[in-house]
């Protein structure tokens, strides 16, 4: 019952603030005639306020009582809560008896004063110590995809983090909801109201993991729907850290998660491909990319903010002159397409220099054998494509050595499936596609079925 | 000085006054304090204003509209090839493998499997119809798929197969709408004019979004499915045919040559440029640009819509046949069109509303014979796709408006003359390939029946989320503003399925 009562309090405080402050208003209107019955009912402002707030003090401290809270700043908030009563009382004695009058204004500041320290403290009790300021700071940034796996350590690298972002503000320092704070090791261990929250190795009997998997609708679904939820990933990373003994101290190596760490991380939708260069890049000149923009080549950042290219000449007439321009561009172009162009060895030369090319396009090209030597020395190459040119086995050879080629297209080229095993050997790494895939005939497919006659 | 010389007067210095307000220093600052105060806060303020993209404001060049864009961050997909079976076919008797339904096969539906539901056309209790065919597992990935689609069993480690795809629309019009528009009522953009618009096209002789129908029928939603919204018309779908011209009127009328034509478009220009010269309506420079692309596509449209020059083992690959309409030349022309640059394919395929009222609507008759139809384009998309080095970034999705009910459809209470299956929202079947995605992979869990979804529910903002994610756009991000508002495909849910990504 007085537990309940308490819970009265967050309401109840509004009535006396504003009483309160109403009373120190009128106090400062000026006192000639015209104001004269504002002055007239300061006195019995202050009376109701007063007794408001001696009313929220007492929720107050029944509410201080249920343990919900943290014990030190309660402290505070309750002396000049009760202080606050006091002086009102105060102030409206010696305003109806008409006492002290030069300390009436005087008296009012102070309870102006003590309103605003005292509300400042009940609401960060509530809110959170960093509500009023939240605006100000850049959100808790916390990059798990920037953690060095190796040394990180499993609960304050990325356990941490976690908690942080998403249940200390009600599990912390400040407030502990249910009893339960999840700010350092002992209070985890200690657990809440209801008992342990984490049984080392099993997830199913951890509570705190339990709670967070739970259906967003569900009462008992942590975070409460309407406050941030925690992401797939970071659901994924608690799990794990739980099943492998929910260790304090250990490294993810010691802990023996280190690659499952890597797996949850690596489904990251910001992790780039390979294909795509993370070190940066200066701009491109811009006056080369008008230029070029004006032969109809399609060149484009990768993303919006990205300095790194790609590049398509499908709309484009004049080849020679747009090919030699690109060669301006070696250190952003990184994926260019040059299909069904009348591509040719010598245009191949201009290529050479595009060392940071990792998709290439030549396919349905007049290209041959000879001019993949210009191709030797594309290091980031992953991707080549082919198909529907006259190169060979023996062309091949001339890229046998590019370490990162991911997938070599040969559809409707001279390379026999024979070759295949040839240079599978010679470039184990890279998967060679030369397609000719069939659909065989079934029996089935040109079979209709009809209704059975009766 | 007369009175009507005061009254003058004074409304001289009236108007002089009004006019200073405008001019001195100190009206400017007494008038702007408030002003200056709200810029001081906006500045003060980071956070309210969402982070600066062009994606978040309406970002397109009236001139040429489907000038090619960057997308948000790097994306794994550049084209999309998205197959919808117009009527929603059974996932019990293709992806759904559910052997407890055989066991139930005939006997009365529970009721709590009734209880507060409604359905399309059921009524009263219906009896449970087990699958309609047998189920095997396949590939290395050991996905179950059913033997009406011998075919795709061999390509099954390519494909991610979301199992618990749920909607809340029974009827297949505000379905459809729901899948490709965002929301079950008319007037918002498609997926296909919302990704053309953010990504431009990189073909100029090419419209950027092509529609292709098959079946016999449009979908029942209509050509709003492909509609272009509250985005600029000229992102709308362009439906082709793979019978006759591929575009209606394409072909220049009995009389009129080449040269006549362009004059003639010329002129329309030049008047359609006086007119943009006196009023600077945006939308007419996209009219002016539309002229123009239609006259480049007269040559290059027919070009690439051709099959009948593509080789023979092609065409025994796909089972197409030149000069018909029907699905398997469609799907071969999605791959075309892709390959020279299109961005965004759409086919619907119609006739899968398998309710038993026919042999035809027969889960055991019509639906295999739609099977058989389907199967070996789309097994061949998939190998055509990869074999040209195209796999890699395109992204094919094959799916539907909604899935079909456990129980046998028993419509106005009566039995019907075949089985069938009624409209079911609460789960069924689509499939996602290349573009990024995972291949060999099933998300998604139903109950033992197949009736609801059990985990890994998706709705249609998720898998609108994902194809946006893998193009390289965050679809919270990627906004247009009408009306007042930015609104997005997903508007306020949606959520990337990174279970099903590489």
């Amino acid at each position: 019952m007085l537990d309940f009562l308490g819970r009265f309090h967050p309401v109840l405080v509004h009535l006396p603030i504003g009483i309160l402050l109403l009373a120190v208003l009128f106090e400062w209107f000026p006192k000639n005639k015209k104001y004269k019955s504002f002055h007239r009912v300061i006195p019995i402002t202050l009376l109701v306020g007063a007794m408001g707030a001696m009313v929220s003090a007492v929720t107050g401290y029944l509410l201080s009582q249920s343990g919900d809270y943290e014990t030190n700043l309660v402290g505070w908030h309750q002396w000049i809560g009760i202080s606050l009563t006091i002086v009102a009382f105060v102030y409206w004695f010696l305003k109806s008896e008409k006492h002290y009058k030069p300390f009436h204004r005087a008296l009012s500041v102070i309870v102006l004063l003590m309103i605003t320290i005292t509300g400042h403290l009940g609401g960060s009790i509530t809110h959170g110590e960093d509500f009023l300021t939240a605006g100000f700071s850049q959100s808790p940034s916390y990059d798990l995809s920037a953690i060095n796996l190796d040394s990180a350590k499993f609960y304050d690298d990325l356990i941490v983090p976690i908690l942080e972002d998403k249940c200390y503000s009600c599990h912390g320092s400040t407030k502990q909801k249910g009893k339960l704070r999840l700010d350092s090791r002992t209070h985890i261990l200690k657990g809440g109201k209801d008992g342990v929250v984490l049984v080392a190795g099993s997830v199913e009997e951890s509570e705190l993991i339990d709670r967070i998997q739970l259906p967003r609708e569900h009462e008992d679904h942590m975070p409460p729907k309407e406050k941030k939820q925690l992401t797939t990933q970071e659901i994924e990373i608690i799990n794990l850290w739980i099943s492998s003994g929910a260790d304090f101290a250990k490294t993810l190596a010691q802990a023996g998660a280190k690659e499952k760490v890597a797996t949850i991380l690596s489904v990251s939708p910001k992790a780039s491909p390979s294909d795509v260069p993370t070190d940066p890049v200066n701009p491109a000149n811009e006056e080369v990319l008008s230029q070029l923009r004006k032969l109809e080549v399609v060149i484009l950042p990768l993303a919006e903010n990205s300095n790194y290219l790609n590049a398509n000449l499908v709309n484009v007439t004049n080849l020679d002159s747009a090919i030699e321009m690109l060669s301006s561009l070696q250190e952003q172009l990184v994926w260019l397409k040059l299909s069904d162009q009348p591509v040719s060895d010598k245009h191949l030369t201009h290529i050479k220099s595009l060392k940071h090319i990792t998709k290439l396009w030549l396919d349905h090209t007049t290209i041959t054998d000879a001019g993949l030597i210009n191709l030797a020395e594309l290091k980031n190459l992953t991707y080549l494509n082919l198909n529907g040119t006259p190169i060979s086995a023996s062309g091949i050879l001339h890229v046998q050595n590019l370490k990162n080629l991911k997938t070599i297209y040969l559809f409707q080229t001279l390379v026999t499936i024979d070759n295949v095993s040839l240079l599978k050997e010679k470039m184990p790494w890279a998967h060679i596609e030369i397609g000719n895939y069939r659909v065989p005939s079934l029996a089935t497919d040109t079979l209709i079925l009809k209704a059975p006659l009766n | 000085m007369t009175q009507k010389g005061i009254h003058t007067h004074r409304l001289l210095k009236e108007v002089e006054k009004a006019a200073l307000q405008h001019k001195t220093r100190r009206h400017f600052l007494k008038e702007s304090a408030m002003g200056l105060g709200a810029l001081a806060m906006g500045a003060l303020f980071p956070g309210c204003e969402p982070k600066s993209s062009v994606f978040g404001n309406n970002f397109f060049d009236p001139t040429n509209p489907l000038a090619p864009k960057p997308p948000m961050f790097p994306g794994k997909a550049k084209s999309v090839i998205y197959i919808h079976m117009a009527g929603a076919p059974s996932q019990l008797e293709l992806f759904s493998y559910k052997p407890e339904l055989s066991k139930l096969d005939g006997q009365d539906c529970p009721p709590s499997l009734l209880e507060g539901k409604k359905f399309a056309f059921i009524r009263g209790v219906p009896k449970m119809l087990g699958p309609q065919a047998k189920f095997k597992q396949h590939g290395q990935s050991g996905l179950w798929l059913s033997e009406n689609l011998p075919h795709l069993s061999t390509v099954i480690d390519d494909i991610a197969i979301l199992n618990s795809v749920t909607t809340d629309q029974f009827n297949h019009a505000p379905a459809q709408l729901l899948m490709h528009t965002g929301t079950a009522r008319l007037g918002r953009p498609s997926l296909g004019s919302w990704v053309t618009y953010g990504l431009g096209s990189e073909n100029k002789n090419l419209p950027g979004f092509v529609v292709l129908t098959s079946g016999g029928n449009n979908p029942d939603a209509g050509k709003s499915v492909w509609g272009s919204g509250f985005l600029p018309s000229v992102y709308q779908g362009v439906q082709c045919r793979s019978e006759g011209d591929p575009v209606l009127f394409i072909n220049n009328p009995h009389g009129m040559d080449r040269d006549l034509r362009k004059a003639s478009i010329e002129a329309i220009n030049k008047i359609n440029q006086e007119q943009y010269e006196e009023y600077k309506d945006p939308e007419t420079l996209s009219r002016i640009a539309q002229y123009e692309m239609a006259y480049k596509m007269q040559i290059s449209v027919p070009e690439v819509m051709n099959i009948a020059d593509e080789p023979a083992h092609i065409h025994a690959m796909y089972g197409t046949k030149p000069g018909e309409a029907n699905f398997a030349n469609n799907v071969l022309l999605a791959r075309k069109l892709v390959e020279k640059g299109v961005r965004f394919v759409q086919l619907f395929d119609w006739g899968w509303d398998a309710h038993g009222d026919s042999a035809g609507n027969a889960v055991d008759i019509g639906l295999v014979n739609k099977c058989r139809k389907v199967d070996r384009p789309i097994t061949a998309l998939i190998l055509d796709l990869k074999q040209r080095g195209l796999l890699d970034d395109t992204l094919v999705i094959w799916g539907s408006e909604f899935g079909r009910t456990p129980m046998m459809e028993n419509r106005e209470g009566k039995k019907m003359p075949f089985k069938g299956r009624d409209h079911h929202a609460e789960a069924f079947s689509m499939w996602m390939a290349g573009g990024g995605i995972k291949g060999g992979t099933s998300y998604g869990e139903t109950d033992e029946i197949g009736y609801s979804a059990v985990s890994g529910k998706v709705e249609a903002f998720d898998i609108q989320a994902t194809i946006l994610n893998q193009l390289g756009f965050d679809h919270e991000k990627f906004t247009f503003e009408s009306q007042g508002r930015p609104f997005r495909l997903t508007d306020v849910s949606g959520k990337v399925i990174h279970q099903i990504l590489a």
